[in-house]
């Protein structure tokens, strides 16, 4: 999986490309969590080249999300291809994360203005 | 974060609405703000009217944790809302560890029933951070705080809490049962003399206690101090004796009960298989394996219904061993009106050998449940009566097609020739479980007149009649068959055709190499996978420059078959041959290619493997940059 | 197309491209739409991935077994590994979705959603069997209706 990260003043967008499974899991863990550690807290997961997810795509996301949420910081997704989005709905996952319809509008959910969610 | 964030002021604002939805969409939010603002509000929302709103908040507080959370938590355990209380001493469990400190403070608080919850939460967490505070609290004026506090100390199971709780037996009248349980807990030796003091106390409740505790220990050591009292004591007692003594044989091993008298060491089994103790049981059952007689059958009857897995399952073990002894008591058992347990005694049976029971089983063949009918038939093909021939022609003729097919099955074992007339109505049975299970019996009886039925109907106008033909044969294996078969891999159906050749590949006889050689050009790409199969069963990596032609097979997928099979059996003579495929237009076939030249260990195909490192495809450049990586890593 | 299929290979999670090459070019063989094909494929991958993970303890010196059976108007696949089930779990125990919190065990309920049949069972050298199936009719029924 290619992973392209994108450092803002307020968070940091990780934009990946490709399958999120078993192969892929350990590697866009590893990269988020060393952003976290960096003390980049606030992460936006930009999925629109994202064209699979499996369970074990889920499970690494919402290991992320743990993370994410242990050091107070924020995840948003935005993008997501509509097969993977259906994906979260089936797994009810859609209700656990926050999901962005464009980069623009999970931008704007960590900077300031506050756009609410479409879930 | 920053309290003043609008967001968080909004969602404050939103659980003042007597909109449900808001507050409910405030509940869930909240949670992703880690500030005392937003746990205060959502413990607040603890009391809402709303059930809903209600758990939704727990459910945001147990997400949150932590030790903040913790402490607004704790303050709800006063409440005089008992279901507030219940909802925060849940999140306080669910938050765990974190809860822990917090606890300990209110295990201070001025209000007994606060302390009192206090104790039974840190109870539940376990934690060993709590010990200390809990040992303060056996100094506690209210003797249900004591009783609470020991009873955490007993679950959390820290040695360190031993001298407090003897102290406890020692001094404490009203808590002196639940300590001897909290020692019995830990199993501390030290606890030891304490409670064999206490074995023989006037209050039963304090010498059972002292009784189980000792049990629980499983300590070795105090089987004589058990034992001597079992003249002396009361029936009640006794059975607590007995209790003790199995837990600590479940441990230590059945020796410390063979003194004494026989009578009494099954006493002893009998009761564990009533005890609530699910080793204790498991121990009885397994040494009443070893017994034989009527009373010993009727207890492991008796524990063959339980809802615990383990337990049924140790039991049908254990019958299997001893049903025997016991041929009136075990039919006897057939009489019950559970079909679950109907199966397992059917199960049980099985295991005997003995016709003495086909009577009895018989007599389920017209049971209501499908199942026992089945279970009947199986087991009667098992105890190999003759004299049941009668009723499993019956079961073959039932409504259900599972209880037919296991009632064929039976007549295979039971049955001779005579049966033959009788299976092969079987063979035309509108269910394909049934057709085989006729099949494979007529396979087990065997004999002329079942070679001559498959050899026919190998021209059967029902093409399923054929393709289980073919089968059979192969399964009788027998050398008179091999002509047939043969013959077979001409047949016009691709399916017999296929079914000739694995069967001629079982039976494995030399003279089916060539036949199945020229199968390789059947029309049928089944069959030419099927054909690869075969001769490579027939002559392992010998076959391999054979199959090798079919390399340039029309279909990708016997070409990745032929792959595949030339790699995993290790056909070193097919290499050249297989280097070609790395050229070919369909990239799984290159891949596969690469990984068959990687477990031939194909050294001279290196430079080939490195020429195709610069294919479009990816997983071909993956899969030959790895092939030539473990094949040089090898040689 | 009439076919049965079956592949071998070493419970390493890199084989897991190997088992989308495989599946990809069967599934163009047969009768889907994209979106069935799609989720197939998830399911494919579960299967595997299950197989490796659960089954096999991600241990390369076991090995999974896929084989794709193709029918009239079905799909079926297998996928069999070398462990063990945990003594009394059943299919229904299972295929049950994981909580949101979880971090994993959604990989049988996803199957389940995604396919018509799921079933898993001990096969012969005491291993573990997934098979799971996807039938076309539907497919030709849906198309009809539309």
């Amino acid at each position: 999986m290619e992973i392209n990260s994108i450092i803002n003043e307020d968070y940091t967008t990780f934009q990946l490309e490709g399958r999120l499974d078993l192969n892929s899991s350990s590697e866009v863990k590893q990269r988020v969590k060393g952003s976290l550690d960096d003390g980049a807290i606030n992460v936006i997961l930009d999925l629109s080249n994202v064209e699979f997810i499996n369970s074990s795509g889920l499970g690494t996301l919402v290991s992320i999300l743990k993370d994410v949420r242990m050091v107070q910081g924020k995840l948003v997704l935005c993008c997501l291809a509509q097969y993977v989005q259906e994906i979260f709905e089936i797994t009810q996952l859609s209700h656990i994360f926050e999901i962005f319809q464009s980069e623009e509008e999970a931008a704007a959910s960590m900077v300031g203005g506050y756009v609410n969610a479409s879930k | 974060m920053n309290t003043k964030d609008p967001y968080l002021q909004s969602l404050l604002e939103k659980l003042d609405s007597t909109d449900t939805c808001e507050r409910e969409h405030a509940c869930l939010h909240l949670r992703e703000y880690a500030v005392d603002e937003a746990r205060a509000a959502l413990a607040a929302c603890l009391e809402d009217p709303d059930k809903g709103i209600r758990e939704l908040a727990a459910e945001s507080l147990s997400s949150m944790k932590g030790h903040e959370t913790a402490s607004i938590l704790t303050c709800l355990l006063g409440s005089e809302d008992i279901v507030t209380r219940n909802l925060a001493a849940e999140i306080l469990y669910k938050i765990g560890d974190d809860s822990v400190s917090a606890l300990l403070r209110s295990l201070t608080d001025s209000d007994k029933d606060t302390r009192k919850f206090s104790a039974d939460i840190l109870s539940l967490i376990g934690s060993r951070e709590a010990v200390p505070g809990l040992i303060d609290a056996l100094q506690d004026d209210s003797g249900n705080v004591v009783c609470s506090a020991v009873e955490a100390l007993g679950n959390i199971a820290d040695p360190d809490a031993v001298s407090a709780l003897i102290s406890v037996i020692e001094t404490n009248e009203s808590a002196k049962a639940q300590a001897a349980e909290a020692l019995g807990k830990i199993g501390d030796r030290e606890a030891f003399d304490v409670l064999v003091k206490n074995i023989s106390h006037e209050d039963c409740v304090i010498r059972f206690a002292a009784i189980e505790a000792l049990g629980n220990m499983q300590s070795a050591e105090a089987v004589p101090r058990l034992k001597s009292k079992l003249d002396t004591a009361d029936g009640a007692t006794r059975d607590m004796i007995y209790n003790a003594l199995i837990k600590i044989a479940s441990k230590s091993g059945r020796s410390i009960l063979e003194d004494l008298p026989v009578s009494q060491f099954r006493s002893c089994l009998f009761r564990s298989l009533e005890g609530d103790d699910k080793n204790s049981c498991l121990f009885a059952i397994r040494e009443l394996a070893h017994w034989q007689g009527e009373d010993v059958v009727s207890h492991l009857l008796s524990v063959l219904d339980s809802d615990d897995e383990d337990v049924r399952t140790a039991s049908i073990e254990a019958l299997r061993q001893n049903a025997v002894s016991a041929v009136n008591v075990i039919s006897d058992a057939l009489e019950s009106n559970s079909p679950r347990f109907l199966i397992d005694v059917l199960d049980t049976i099985s295991y005997t050998n003995n016709a003495g029971f086909a009577r009895h089983v018989g007599s389920l063949s017209e049971h209501e449940d499908p199942e026992v009918r089945e279970a009947a038939a199986r087991t009667l093909g098992k105890i190999g009566d003759r004299g049941s021939i009668g009723i499993l022609t019956k079961l073959a003729t039932d409504e259900i097609g599972h209880v037919r097919a296991v009632a064929l099955k039976a007549l295979g074992w039971v049955g001779d020739e005579s049966e033959v007339d009788q299976l092969i109505l079987g063979l035309d049975d509108p269910y394909p479980d049934v057709q085989e299970a006729a099949m494979g019996a007529m396979v087990l009886i065997g004999g002329q007149r079942v070679i001559e039925r498959f050899r026919e109907d190998l021209v059967h106008p029902n093409s399923r009649r054929q393709r289980l033909a073919v089968l059979a044969l192969g399964w009788i294996g027998e050398e008179q068959v091999i002509g047939p078969l043969i013959s077979a891999l001409e047949h016009p159906e691709w399916e017999v055709r296929r079914g000739a050749i694995e069967s001629l590949a079982r039976i494995a006889n030399q003279k089916a190499i060539e036949p199945i050689e020229h199968a390789l050009d059947d029309g049928e790409q089944q069959v030419r996978k099927a054909a690869v199969d075969g001769l490579v069963a027939l002559q392992g990596k010998d076959a391999g420059n054979q199959i090798a032609r079919l390399l340039d097979d029309p279909d990708v997928w016997v070409r990745f078959h032929v792959i595949n099979v030339l790699g995993s059996v290790g056909a070193v003579s097919a290499t050249e041959s297989l280097v070609q495929m790395l050229n070919d237009e369909n990239d799984i076939i290159r891949v596969a290619t690469a990984k068959a030249l990687s477990l031939l260990g194909a050294k001279q195909a290196v430079p080939w493997l490195r020429a195709i490192l610069s294919d479009d495809n990816p997983d071909v450049v993956d899969a030959a940059s790895k092939a030539v990586e473990e094949i040089e890593r090898s040689s | 197309m009439n076919d049965t299929i079956r592949i071998s290979t070493p419970s390493l999670p890199e084989n897991l491209k190997w088992v989308y090459s495989i599946s990809q070019t069967l599934l163009k063989e047969i009768p889907l739409d994209e979106r069935t094909s799609h989720f197939l494929l998830v399911a494919i991958s579960e299967g595997f991935t299950n197989a490796v993970v659960h089954g096999n303890d991600m241990n390369p010196d076991k090995w999974v077994q896929m084989t794709f059976r193709i029918g009239q108007d079905f799909i079926r696949i297998e996928v069999e590994d070398e462990g063990v089930l945990p003594i009394h779990r059943d299919i229904a125990e299972l295929t049950e979705l994981a909580g949101p919190e979880e971090d994993s065990g959604r990989g049988l309920a996803l199957i389940k959603d995604l396919v018509d049949e799921v079933s898993v069972e001990t096969n012969s050298e005491g291993g573990n069997r997934l098979v799971f199936t996807r039938y076309f009719e539907n497919q030709c029924r849906t198309e009809a209706f539309n």
